[in-house]
């Protein structure tokens, strides 16, 4: 028996393992496996299904047959390590990236408190913040969904659930807060990951959810979970990060394995706290300038009206690219907003670090991992 | 539907007005140099514009010389 089986056996009986809908009790996945197992063939497992219950029976399945697993994707050979999976690809080219479910498992809380949680979730568990999502309910004994992609259809459904714990990007979050009826949706713990959550979100979600507990968290697919803050301020705390990280050159290093990774975020430091400024390949070439992408969002953050934001750049032949922008607003304070938007453009410090392509958008695009997408 | 030289100059114009600049008259023999009041991410704004309403990189060739407005308009033909 491999070690996911182990842990399906010996993880707190009683409650499903997926509900929405199409509710999957745990003996249900098991005898789905089984089935699974019976006719597959081939050398590795590539799991593709968008469906959570069908993900979990592969998973359980190639561990019934000790073939690796490949999630989201397909590889050419066959790879060496347990659970095998792309990376979200915000630092290039999507990697292939091994780990073992020991692995995968290592964060995972192991608490009676969270016993028959309900985790409600917008990371596939083809990703790897869906993964650690689905090890911590498998092991706490609780209930999994996945969000539909739909907020006013994730509102209903989340309605009808006495309280639950939210798992999503702030990204997810600021869609969630726009556009779903959030009234009789009582999350008793929100957890932001995927990306920096910034102190507006902090707050809104706050003011809208009052009684949740805030965290949010730093991790990446290389290098696991590696901050958790609950304290509802945006950044790190600069007591979490006296081992095994460093900052070079305005990024974050982080230790694993004897090595320094760089982790290509640009991070400041302000008021005792590590503040992210963006991704280091979130900028904009403008006529040989670098222009950080989030340096641009901030100088439109405060415009009353606007409801989301995404600077990006855009090619172009006279001076390499500039920055335009996708903007979230009431369709009836589309021409105020972009008045205001003129005006800061106009009063900005630095000219480079301004939008010159403004386009109203009812939503802003999201990836697969469901982070913002610039490019 | 809309010639190519009066999208040309709609969104001149509006480079200029998203700018708050004066729009100066576009005349044939207008000069385009500093003159015109738009520097180079002003012209580089026009061109992102110019091609999503039509479609042409109007600055794509690197050998194009500009003096004044009606250069500007036989490159929009």
């Amino acid at each position: 028996m491999g070690f996911l089986l182990e842990q399906f056996d010996s993880a707190l009986a009683g409650a499903p393992l997926f509900i929405g809908p199409k509710t999957l009790t745990r003996a249900e996945l098991i005898m789905l496996a089984k089935q699974k197992a019976k006719s597959f063939k081939g050398e590795f497992m590539a799991v593709s299904s968008a469906n959570g219950g069908e993900c979990v029976a592969d998973f359980l399945a190639a561990d019934m047959l000790s073939v690796p697993i490949v999630l989201g994707g397909q590889c050419e050979k066959c790879p060496s390590g347990e659970v095998n999976f792309f990376t979200s690809g915000t630092q290039g080219k999507p990697k292939l990236v091994s780990r073992s479910w020991r692995e995968v498992f290592s964060s995972v809380k192991r608490s009676e408190s969270l016993r028959e949680n309900v985790w409600f979730t917008a990371f596939s568990p083809l990703l790897f913040a869906g993964l650690q999502v689905f090890a911590q309910v498998l092991v706490s004994g609780g209930s999994m969904a996945l969000s539909s992609g739909d907020p006013a259809q994730d509102a209903d459904f989340l309605r009808k659930i006495k309280d639950f714990n939210l798992n999503a990007t702030p990204s997810w979050a600021r869609n969630f807060l726009i556009f779903a009826d959030t009234r009789g949706v009582f999350p008793k713990r929100i957890i932001l990951g995927g990306e920096a959550a910034d102190q507006r979100l902090l707050d809104a979600l706050k003011e809208r959810f009052p009684l949740s507990k805030i965290t949010h968290i730093y991790a990446t697919s290389e290098l696991g979970a590696r901050f958790e803050v609950r304290d509802g301020k945006e950044g790190i705390p600069l007591g979490m990060l006296v081992k095994d990280c460093k900052i070079e050159d305005s990024r974050l290093f982080i230790m694993r394995e004897g090595q320094w990774v760089d982790t290509s975020d640009l991070v400041e430091v302000s008021g005792g706290r590590m503040l992210f400024k963006g991704r280091l390949n979130d900028v904009a070439n403008v006529g040989g300038r670098k222009v950080r992408l989030q340096d641009v969002e901030n100088l439109y953050w405060g415009i009353q009206g606007i409801k989301d934001l995404m600077a990006y750049p855009v090619k172009n032949s006279v001076c390499g690219e500039i920055v335009g922008m996708d903007v979230v607003c009431d369709k009836a304070d589309e021409a105020a907003v972009g008045e205001l938007i003129r005006k800061a453009s106009s009063q900005a410090p630095d000219k480079f670090c301004t939008a010159r392509i403004v386009n109203f958008v009812r939503r802003i695009e999201t990836s697969a991992s469901g982070k913002k997408k610039r490019i | 539907m809309e010639s190519k030289i009066d999208i040309l100059e709609a969104e001149l114009k509006a480079v200029f007005e998203n700018n708050k600049k004066v729009c100066p008259p576009f005349l044939d023999d207008t000069p385009l140099d500093s003159s015109f009041g738009l520097d180079s991410l002003d012209w580089a704004e026009f061109a992102v514009r110019y091609q999503k309403k039509t479609g042409m990189d109007i600055f794509g060739d690197a050998n194009i010389r500009l003096k004044t407005y009606s250069d500007l308009k036989k490159l929009a033909k």
